[in-house]
C-alpha cells in the first residue's frame, strides 16, 4: 500500500496544494521554513489523526482560516481509497473515508501505519518518561486493536479520579474507590501489553544499534513499572489495588494519583548504564536511531502492510556511511518521505525517487530520477 | 458573513444550544419554521411550554411524569420485586420497547463523573436507597447505566450503597460495545444485555 496523492486546503502555510507521490521514495528539497515538514505531518496526520510536533489541532490550520483539510488517496491491491481529515476551529475534527463520514476518529489507527525520524528523537533519549510512554503507546496502538479500548478508558478514568481529588472533598473515600477498579483493570492491561511489546522491541533495537554502529555495545530496552511485574493480568490487578490502597493518604493529600502506568517508564541501557545519564552525545543519537529503527521493524512485522517512513531532516546529520544504511533499509520497506535543505543531503540515493522543491507552501518543481543527476 | 436581522439572530442562537444542532442545521430548520404558516410555530412553542410546565420527576421513579406519579409506578400489574436503574428517562423507553422487563425503574439523572462535577448527591441516589429500605417485596435491583467508565463506576458506587441491605445487585451483561449508550441499543441487544445480568 502506498499513498498516491495529497491534497491540502488551508493546512499550515499551504493554501491549496495537491501532489502526485513515488511508490517509493520522495524527497522534499527546499530552504528552511518553505513547508517541508508540513507535508510529513499532513501525512502523519492521516496516519494517526494527530500531530508529531506536540501541536494542537488548531493549530495546523492555516493563519485567519476557520477550517483545513487533508486528503490522501491510499493505493491498495483491492483499490483506491480516500482518506480525509477536517480540521474545524473549535469543534471536534472529522474524519471521512471514502467520503462517508466515521463516528470513530480512532478507526483510522492501522490503517496506514508511520514512524517518523526527527532530531526531535533526541529527546525520546534525553528527555522525560511522557516521551517515552507516548513512543511506546503510539506503536501498539497502531498494531493493536484492543489496546486502543484500555488505553482510552484508562486516560478517562485517570481524568475522573484526578478531578476527584482535586476537589479536596471531605470523607471522598467511597466516591474514589469506585474509580479504583477500572484504573486497575485497564492498568494492568496496559502495564502487560507495554511489557511485552519492549522486550520485542528490545531485540529489534540491540539489532539495529549492531547495524549501525558495527559495534559490539549491548542495547537494551526495558519497560519499567513502578509496580512489580507480573505475567498475569488478573494478579496485577489485584497488586495495583492494593498499591492504590496504601497509597491514599498520599494521593488525598497530593490531589492527584500516584499509582498506575502513566508513571511509568521505558529503560535504555547500554552496556548496563542508562544511556540517559552515561551516554555521549553521539551515543544518545545513536540510540534515539536505533529505537526509531526498531520502531519501523516491529510495525513492519505486526501491521498488515509496510509503515510509511517519515525522514525530516535527519539525513544531514547522518554521515556517508549511515545515509547509504538508511536509504538501504528504507528502500526494502514501504513508502518513504524524506525532507532536506540541499540535494547534497541525498547523494547516496541513487535508486528511482521523486523530488519535489519546495518553496513559500508551494511544490515548485517536480523531478523523477536518480538524485544528484 | 451575511447579518441576519435581530429576531432571526435570536431563534438561530437558541436552536443551536440544541444538542446535535449546528449552525447549517439550526439554520435550516429557522428558515422551515418561516416559510410555514404562522399557526405552525404557535404549535411548537405553546407544545413546548406545556410540555415542560406539566412534566416533573416522578415522585417514586424519578421518571417524566404530569401526575405525582408516572404511569409505571402506579400500575398494579407491574412487578413489584425488581427495580432497573437507568441514567435517563429515555432509557426508560427504551427498556420498555423491549416488552420484556415487567418490573419497575430508577431514573438516576446522569452517572457520577467529577469532572462534570457531578457527585452523589446530583443524583436521586438518597432517593433509591429510601424505596429500598422501604419496599420490602424488593428482591434485585438492576443496574442499566451505560456501558462507559463512568457508568461502571456508578453501578459499583450504587452496590456499595446498598451493601447493608440484603437484596441482589447486578449489572446488565456486556452484551452492548462497550462505551454505547443504553438509549440507542436496539430491542434484542438490551434484551440480551438483561438476560445475561450479572450480581456484583
Ligand atoms: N498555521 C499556519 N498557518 C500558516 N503558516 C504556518 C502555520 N504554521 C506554520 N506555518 C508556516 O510554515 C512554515 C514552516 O513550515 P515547515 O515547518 O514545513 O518548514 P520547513 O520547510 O520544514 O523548514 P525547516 O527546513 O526549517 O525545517 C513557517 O514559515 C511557518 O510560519
Ligand atoms: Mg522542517
Ligand atoms: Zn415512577
Amino acid at each position: 500500500m502506498h499513498v498516491s496523492s495529497l491534497r491540502l486546503s488551508h493546512f499550515r502555510n499551504y493554501q491549496s496544494m495537491e501532489v502526485g507521490f513515488h511508490p517509493q521514495l520522495n524527497l522534499f528539497l527546499g530552504s528552511n521554513a518553505q513547508g517541508k515538514t508540513n507535508i510529513l505531518e499532513a501525512l502523519y496526520c492521516l496516519s494517526t489523526t494527530r500531530s508529531f510536533r506536540a501541536a494542537a489541532d488548531e493549530e495546523m490550520i492555516q493563519f485567519n482560516q476557520e477550517a483545513g483539510a487533508i486528503e490522501g488517496v491510499l493505493q491498495q491491491e483491492e483499490g483506491q481509497e480516500q482518506i480525509q481529515l477536517e480540521l474545524r476551529k473549535e469543534k471536534n475534527k472529522v474524519l471521512l473515508v471514502n467520503g462517508k463520514k466515521q463516528k470513530k476518529l480512532s478507526s483510522l489507527l492501522g490503517r496506514l501505519p508511520a514512524v517518523v525520524f526527527s532530531p526531535d528523537d533526541l529527546f525520546l533519549v534525553k528527555g522525560g518518561p511522557a516521551l517515552r510512554r507516548r513512543y511506546l503507546d503510539v506503536t501498539i496502538l497502531q498494531m493493536d486493536q484492543g489496546y486502543l479500548g484500555h488505553f482510552q478508558q484508562y486516560e478517562r478514568t485517570l481524568k475522573q479520579r484526578n478531578s476527584l481529588l482535586r476537589q479536596k472533598i471531605p470523607n471522598v473515600e467511597a466516591q474514589l474507590v469506585i474509580w479504583d477498579e477500572p484504573l486497575a483493570e485497564h492498568g494492568a492491561a496496559l502495564i502487560i501489553k507495554r511489557a511485552e511489546v519492549a522486550r520485542r522491541l528490545s531485540e529489534f533495537a540491540g539489532q539495529a544499534l549492531k547495524d549501525l554502529t558495527g559495534g559490539a555495545e549491548n542495547f537494551e530496552v526495558r519497560y519499567e513499572p513502578q509496580l512489580p511485574l507480573e505475567n498475569n493480568e488478573g494478579s496485577l490487578k489485584e497488586r495495583m489495588l492494593q498499591a492504590l490502597a496504601q497509597a491514599r493518604r498520599e494521593e488525598l493529600a497530593r490531589g492527584v494519583t500516584v499509582v498506575g502506568p502513566h508513571r511509568d517508564d521505558l529503560g535504555l541501557w547500554v552496556n548496563g548504564k542508562p544511556l540517559r545519564k552515561f551516554g555521549s552525545q553521539g551515543q544518545q543519537r545513536t540510540g534515539a536511531l536505533a529505537l526509531k529503527l526498531a520502531q519501523l521493524s516491529l510495525l513492519t512485522e505486526g501491521c498488515h502492510t509496510a509503515p510509511l517512513v517519515l525522514f525530516d531532516d535527519v539525513m544531514a546529520e547522518l554521515d556517508e556511511k549511515r545515509q547509504a544504511f538508511f536509504l538501504n533499509r528504507l528502500q526494502q520497506g514501504g513508502q518513504a518521505f524524506l525532507t532536506g535543505t540541499s540535494a547534497n543531503d541525498f547523494l547516496a540515493a541513487s535508486k528511482n525517487a521523486r523530488i519535489f522543491w519546495v518553496e513559500a507552501g508551494q511544490i515548485k518543481m517536480t523531478q523523477e530520477g536518480p538524485v544528484g543527476a | 458573513m451575511a447579518e441576519y436581522p435581530p429576531s432571526l439572530e435570536r431563534l438561530l442562537h437558541e436552536l443551536e444550544k440544541l444538542p446535535g444542532i449546528g449552525p447549517r442545521t439550526a439554520q435550516r430548520l429557522a428558515f422551515h419554521l418561516l416559510k410555514q404558516p404562522m399557526e405552525t410555530s404557535r404549535a411548537l412553542s405553546s407544545a413546548l411550554v406545556d410540555a415542560r410546565a406539566k412534566l416533573h420527576p416522578c415522585q417514586d421513579c424519578y421518571n417524566l411524569t404530569e401526575e405525582t406519579l408516572c404511569r409505571i409506578c402506579t400500575m398494579s400489574t407491574r412487578d413489584k420485586t425488581s427495580i432497573l436503574v437507568v441514567e435517563d428517562p429515555s432509557d426508560v423507553v427504551a427498556f420498555e420497547r423491549t416488552h420484556e422487563y415487567h418490573g419497575l425503574f430508577h431514573v438516576l439523572g446522569g452517572t457520577l463523573s467529577p469532572l462534570e462535577g457531578r457527585g452523589p448527591q446530583d443524583l436521586t441516589l438518597d432517593a433509591l436507597v429510601a424505596r429500598v429500605k422501604k419496599n420490602s417485596n424488593l428482591k434485585e435491583i438492576i443496574v442499566a447505566t451505560d456501558p462507559t467508565v463512568e457508568g461502571d463506576s456508578t453501578a459499583l458506587y450504587i452496590q456499595q450503597l446498598l451493601k447493608g441491605v440484603r437484596i441482589k445487585v447486578t449489572r446488565l451483561a456486556r452484551g452492548m460495545p462497550s462505551g454505547g449508550d443504553v438509549e440507542y441499543a436496539d430491542e434484542s441487544t438490551l434484551l440480551k444485555a438483561l438476560e445475561g445480568r450479572r450480581e456484583i
